[in-house]
């Protein structure tokens, strides 16, 4: 079978035999002839180009044992730019990141717990507890823009 | 975190690392409620005036479970109004008197009006565009109940230039305001748009709520605020 390239490979290997063919041609015609400017910029080209596959690929593999397998969920990660140790972070289960309720104070995740304690008083007949854990508002402000 | 008792709210957040922030007002210092959706984006803004403090605080949340924080607005508007036990019918005149309107409006009219709250009259515009496509002023529409004033406009575009084809806005902003606590109203003109300043006033403060709509609306708009301001009088 065949082996299948992806578009940027392609490029890339177009990119390199074409460089192959025009050293041949510069070797003859000595260093500052015209054909010089053009080899550096394919080599620039070929630079860029590898270096956004890499990227690519590192991030497609980049997913923790738990996850391999699964597409990341992008529900409300903020998308791209981020480092690969920032994307390993978001790469956790969805259900974490979905609101859900709680029955009572007592039973609120831990960062959460003791100031609830506080801002609610005894009197206080609690009705009702939603809470998202993974959610910071830093992260969910990235994404505003891009949505709004 | 969003925390309803059955005297006030509590919303804590992250505010950092190792920072929370924690913001709670009584439902009688209670002003807005606004709800944003956009897709799986979520906000729930609630404004607020106490003693201590005023302003509003904001809650983030993935929409999928969007009906927790639908429920939680129902009963902070009942609470606010006082009123218990709720019901749970809708008013069916959304679906049968907004036939003409377009389906994004009289959905989301459907979707977010509070159960329990009888429609009397509504008002929808379009998005207002300039030169070159730009959006001065984003569609949206207003619902007069026997309690509430809700508004619902759509998300405003935040460039310059816009595309013919690239207009289309995937989810609203949801503000609802509670008759008791509108206290009054100005129209401000503009060349091409005009814009409705609510004032909302609790016993310790007030806030404005802006609204941006098209021109030729402002005869039913002013029509629909007058209409609110005599139902108010008739709740008292």
């Amino acid at each position: 079978m065949p082996r299948q390239f992806s578009g940027a490979r392609k490029a890339n290997s177009i990119a390199f035999l074409k460089i192959v063919q025009l050293y041949r041609n510069l070797k003859h015609r000595g260093p500052r002839s015209p054909g010089w400017n053009q080899l550096a910029s394919t080599w620039g080209k070929l630079l860029w180009e590898g270096a956004a596959v890499y990227l690519g690929w590192a991030m497609g593999l980049a997913q923790p044992e738990a996850f391999a397998g699964e597409p990341p969920y992008i529900g409300l990660t903020t998308p791209s730019r981020k480092s690969l140790s920032t994307r390993r972070k978001n790469l956790v289960s969805p259900v974490d990141r979905f609101p859900f309720k709680v029955p009572d104070v007592v039973h609120c995740p831990d960062p959460f717990r003791d100031s609830l304690r506080r801002a609610v008083t005894p009197t206080d007949n609690v009705t009702e507890i939603i809470t998202v854990q993974l959610l910071s508002a830093e992260r969910l402000l990235c994404l505003a823009p891009c949505c709004a | 975190m969003l925390c309803l008792t059955n005297r006030q709210w509590v919303i804590v957040h992250e505010a950092g690392k190792r920072a929370l922030e924690v913001a709670q007002a009584g439902f009688t210092d209670t002003l807005s409620v606004e709800l944003t959706v956009v897709l799986l984006y979520g906000k729930l803004k609630i404004g607020y005036a106490g003693k201590d403090r005023s302003g509003s605080s904001v809650c983030y949340f993935n929409t999928v479970m969007e009906g927790l924080y639908a429920k939680v607005i129902e009963q902070v508007l009942n609470s606010i109004d006082g009123v218990w036990p709720p019901s749970e019918e809708r008013d069916k005149r959304i679906m049968q008197d907004l036939k003409d309107w377009p389906l994004k409006f009289r959905n989301y009219g459907w979707f977010h009006l509070p159960p329990g709250s009888m429609l009397f009259n509504a008002v929808n515009w379009p998005t207002v565009f300039g030169r070159f496509g730009r959006e001065f002023a984003a569609a949206g529409a207003l619902f007069l109940t026997d309690r509430h004033l809700m508004v619902i406009t759509e998300e405003r575009s935040r460039s310059w230039f816009q595309k013919k084809d690239d207009r289309t806005r995937y989810g609203a902003i949801i503000t609802y305001l509670p008759l008791t606590r509108i206290s009054g109203f100005r129209i401000q003109e503009r060349r091409r748009f005009r814009i409705l300043e609510l004032e909302a006033q609790a016993a310790h403060g007030a806030e404005k709520i802006q609204v941006l709509f098209a021109t030729e609306y402002e005869k039913e708009i002013t029509g629909l605020l007058r209409e609110a301001f005599q139902q108010r009088t008739v709740n008292r």
